[in-house]
């Protein structure tokens, strides 16, 4: 069970840096959470029988967990610190100005949202975010239709 | 600029940058940054309380105290370790459902339920070791009242903090939760 898990955890990993980039500020702490979520993914995984994507419940429980904790931040440094031009990053979300600034209104909405953002981003049909998230189908639609009309807000278009 | 525009790229990003290693290392306690935290307290704090009891019957007069005074004040130590124990166990289990709403829900009904354990049983510690050291005092003068006052200043002062900290993080939590209704 182990090596399968660790095998599939390997392959999607890329899933839990999104959560985290989305959910932290800084190297540290998205470090933290990426552990906090892999240590979250192994407890649950007895109980994943593969009745959902496995996608779908990494984000499940990734996102769970980055909003189910009550740590306080750790102090954001500026980009020019040193310390940070050293660590690789997963470059996640930082290609164009244009994403950036769209990124950028992402990253300002509530804990909800970014949540709901992520899964719509992922190509995730309605009814499989509302299975994760636990609310209905229609109230996804009415969410995102908010959501994008909150954005488009935040970037003046 | 649109969500959709995001999409594609989205997709493309999420670079592997962890070894099978490293990933096995990070699926044990030691490897979770707040549990290998509060592990670490919680053994200090007991390291601490079982030296306070191999040494207090001698510096504090055990064989002149009641016997049952003695044995609660043993005993004691178990609730003086609750709130970093409860701690240790919310932390591990933040996930409790099928579903990101169901699991906030019953999170933040452990969380209420803990917070009442967590400041209760402090406060019943500090209750007996200073019943403790009162114990053997049959005629109570001014000093003792004085002392009496501030017993019940530190109480108010623990609940009063105790209580802080718990709100905090069930407004943290409760928050999230009512964001997705």
């Amino acid at each position: 069970m182990e090596e399968k898990f660790l095998e599939e955890l390997y392959q999607n990993q890329a899933l839990i840096h999104k959560v985290c980039n989305m959910y932290r500020d800084t190297v540290e702490d998205r470090e933290d959470l990426f552990q906090e979520i892999v240590y979250q993914l192994w407890k649950a995984y007895p109980k994943f029988q593969g009745r959902s994507k496995i996608s779908s419940w990494i984000y499940r429980i990734g996102l769970n967990t980055a909003m189910a904790t009550f740590r306080k931040p750790k102090i954001k440094l500026s980009k020019n610190n040193k310390n940070l031009e050293n660590v690789e990053l997963p470059q996640t979300f930082m290609q164009e100005s244009n994403n950036e600034q769209l990124l950028a209104a992402i990253k300002k909405l509530n804990e909800a949202d970014k949540a709901l953002v992520m899964l719509y981003l992922e190509e995730m049909s309605y009814t499989e975010i509302a299975e994760i998230i636990g609310i209905s189908e229609n109230y996804v639609g009415v969410r995102l239709n908010r959501i994008k009309g909150k954005i488009k807000k935040s970037l003046n278009v | 600029m649109d969500l959709e525009d995001l999409k594609s790229e989205n997709l493309n990003d999420g670079n592997t940058t962890f070894s099978k290693e490293n990933l096995q290392r990070m699926k044990h306690v030691n490897g979770h940054p707040v549990l290998k935290g509060i592990k670490t307290k919680l053994i200090l704090e007991s390291v601490f309380w079982i030296s306070f009891l191999v040494v207090y019957y001698d510096f504090f007069d055990g064989h002149l105290k009641p016997l049952l005074w003695n044995v609660l004040l043993i005993v004691s130590v178990g609730p003086l370790l609750a709130h970093n124990v409860l701690l240790f166990y919310i932390t591990k289990n933040p996930i409790n459902g099928e579903n990101i709403c169901t699991s906030f829900k019953h999170y933040l009904k452990r969380l209420r339920k803990n917070s009442i354990i967590s400041i209760g049983t402090r406060v019943l510690a500090i209750l007996i070791i200073f019943g403790y050291f009162l114990s053997s005092i049959s005629v109570f003068e001014s000093r003792h009242y004085v002392s009496l006052f501030f017993l019940l200043l530190i109480i108010v002062i623990q609940v009063y903090v105790l209580h802080k900290i718990w709100v905090k993080r069930i407004s943290k939590v409760a928050s999230v939760y009512e964001q997705f209704s």
